[in-house]
């Protein structure tokens, strides 16, 4: 698929805002937990960052619409559309940050500071799994449509968000306390997303597709070659579900993205940790951020452009070689596929 | 049952002309639904938004090979996938025939209806900023001022080989249920849950069991042809003659 990249600006933006939020959340009720409250001016800093990220990757989704002033109406569909969920849930994400900072700021009892910490932290979840599932529930992008999509989208937010708080909280000198329990979430998520991004990776190297150009067709033959697309040049049909750009660099991208995403934060925040634990100050975090964010960008162009929809089999520009089904492959090793 | 209306495609006698297209972007360019525009018409890269487009295939291997050509547009699937995931209500399939539309006037342009397709039979249109499709010529099937056997789609009235038709394949007495039925139409890709209307005839080939000893051969004499536009006095002979 091409990749659009407003929304790889809203999912990535938007994505570490909400795990930001998320960040800022816990962090808070594990300072309260331990009796050393933040300093509130640290989690309305990291709320200021979480709401800049998330008005941003709004901005980038909604400028690139061809009729904005009807945005409005995409709220019509929420009982069917996933896209229609994410408008509604965007804003009252944003809303909900808003409400809780003041809260913050006018200085309310801390149980209804959490209580709203709560409700964020279901409104965020939501959130996570509307944007993913906008990809997710699309079977026929075999690569997009599985669990592992809102699994990754989600935890991609919280590490880009983590890495991100991490930051804040080292900049706004929070009690040491609630820095390493964020930490030790850190590393808990981190890990995660590495083992769910492989075993992604790992999925989509040996996928199949039920669709074939025989099924496609209608036509049974095994041996079926495009002779003409009927369209001298390019379409609306060949360009927006097919993108050739860096096919033979991907692979080296997909590793780029893993050790900005998951290995160099990792490492920074562990250098902090140690820090941090042996009472001094920790400095990498900021580092830790940016990488991640940086990583988070190639992963989420390396999704996009790696989608394959099932339309580019009459185009001849599904990748039929590296899709040997293997029902029909059983017992016979060396038996030609049909050409792409 | 409500009404389903469909095309059914016989693949068995489309030529690949392209005629369909030609005038499924004539008619619905300057019909109710607003131009069909094209971008650098004239130059070199020219791009532009079709409902109608038409792919030919090699089947087999040669010699045994055959050229079949596939014209295919929207399907209007009864479970149309589309539908579900527009965020505005733009894209909509009709209760009283089936027919997907999309109203231009709810289209954000987001696109995410042309993902859900399996087909890739919508197309964005750039210039409107709205995502376009075939209509299955809703203003010309339900028009009373034109002729009662024009009130069919444009592809199908301009279809040489006759290898298009359409009609309502919820009753099992159309012309087209029992095309499907008696020539075995099949969807396409049925493994999507898609569930599309449009059916396409597979080719066939018709062998007559005889045996030559039951066949007598008969000799034809030829036939002389004389043509009425002929001067007077100058005979045209034209000779259709099979065997002298």
């Amino acid at each position: 698929m091409r990749p659009e990249y407003s929304l790889i600006l809203l999912t990535v933006l938007a994505g570490a805002g909400q795990g930001l939020f998320l960040f800022l959340a816990t962090g808070d009720m594990a300072g309260f937990s331990k009796g050393s409250r933040l300093p509130p001016m640290t989690t309305l800093t990291g709320l200021g960052v979480a709401l800049a990220l998330t008005l941003a990757g709004m901005a980038a989704s909604f400028f690139p619409l061809t009729h904005k002033a009807r945005g409005v109406k995409a709220i019509n569909k929420w009982r069917h559309s996933w896209l229609s969920r994410e408008v509604i849930l965007l804003p009252v994400f944003v809303g909900g940050m808003v409400f809780y900072g003041l809260l913050y700021f006018i200085g309310v009892h801390p149980a209804i500071i959490q209580a709203t910490g709560v409700a964020g932290i279901f409104v965020v979840l939501a959130l996570f799994i509307s944007t993913a599932m906008i990809y997710g529930h699309l079977t026929i992008i075999r690569e997009w449509g599985t669990a592992y999509t809102p699994a990754n989208f989600t935890l991609t937010g919280m590490i880009t968000g983590w890495a991100s708080g991490a930051a804040v909280y080292q900049m706004g000198l929070a009690p040491v306390g609630a820095t390493l329990f964020n930490l030790r979430l850190f590393f808990l998520l981190a890990v995660a997303g590495l083992i769910v991004k492989l075993l992604y990776y790992h999925r989509n190297s040996r996928l199949y597709s039920p669709t074939t150009i025989q099924t496609a067709l209608g036509i049974g033959h095994r041996k079926i070659r495009l002779m003409d697309t009927g369209s001298a040049y390019p379409t609306y049909n060949t360009e927006e579900y097919h993108y050739t750009a860096l096919k033979e660099k991907r692979g080296i991208l997909k590793v780029a993205s893993i050790i900005l995403l998951y290995i160099l934060p990792m490492a920074g925040l562990a250098w902090d940790y140690m820090a941090l634990f042996s009472g001094g100050e920790g400095c990498l975090a900021p580092v830790a951020a940016i990488s991640a964010m940086g990583g988070a960008f190639i992963e989420r162009w390396v999704f996009f452009v790696e989608g394959n929809h099932a339309q580019n089999l009459y185009y001849g520009n599904f990748p039929v070689e590296a899709r040997p089904n293997p029902i029909l492959q059983s017992g016979k090793k060396d038996a030609p596929l049909p050409p792409a | 049952m409500t009404q389903q209306f469909a095309l059914v495609i016989d693949l068995n006698t489309c030529v690949g002309c392209h005629a369909c297209g030609a005038i499924c972007k004539s008619w619905n360019t300057s019909g109710q639904f607003g131009p069909l525009t094209d971008h650098n018409p004239y130059g070199k890269d020219v791009t532009g938004v079709w409902f109608n487009r038409i792919q030919t295939y090699e089947v087999g291997e040669y010699p045994n090979v055959e050229v079949v050509h596939f014209p295919k547009s929207c399907m209007h699937c009864v479970d149309a996938p589309c539908v579900p995931v527009c965020p505005t209500n733009a894209t909509y399939k009709r209760e009283e025939d089936g027919i997907v539309l999309v109203n231009y006037n709810d289209c954000i342009g987001c696109k995410y209806c042309s993902w859900a397709c399996p087909y890739g039979c919508r197309e964005f249109d750039h210039y409107d900023g709205v995502m376009k499709k075939c209509t299955l010529c809703v203003d010309r099937i339900y028009d009373e001022t034109l002729p009662e056997e024009e009130r069919i789609p444009a592809c199908v009235l301009a279809c040489p080989a006759k290898a298009r038709s359409f009609g309502d394949i919820n009753d099992p007495e159309s012309d087209v249920s029992r095309a499907i039925r008696d020539k075995m139409g099949h969807k396409l890709m049925p493994e999507t849950g898609a569930n599309p209307a449009n059916h396409y005839l597979p080719r066939r080939k018709t062998h007559v069991a005889l045996d030559l000893d039951q066949v007598t051969v008969k000799k034809q004499k030829a036939i002389i042809v004389t043509r009425k536009s002929a001067k007077e006095g100058e005979t045209l002979i034209e000779d259709f003659g099979i065997g002298g």
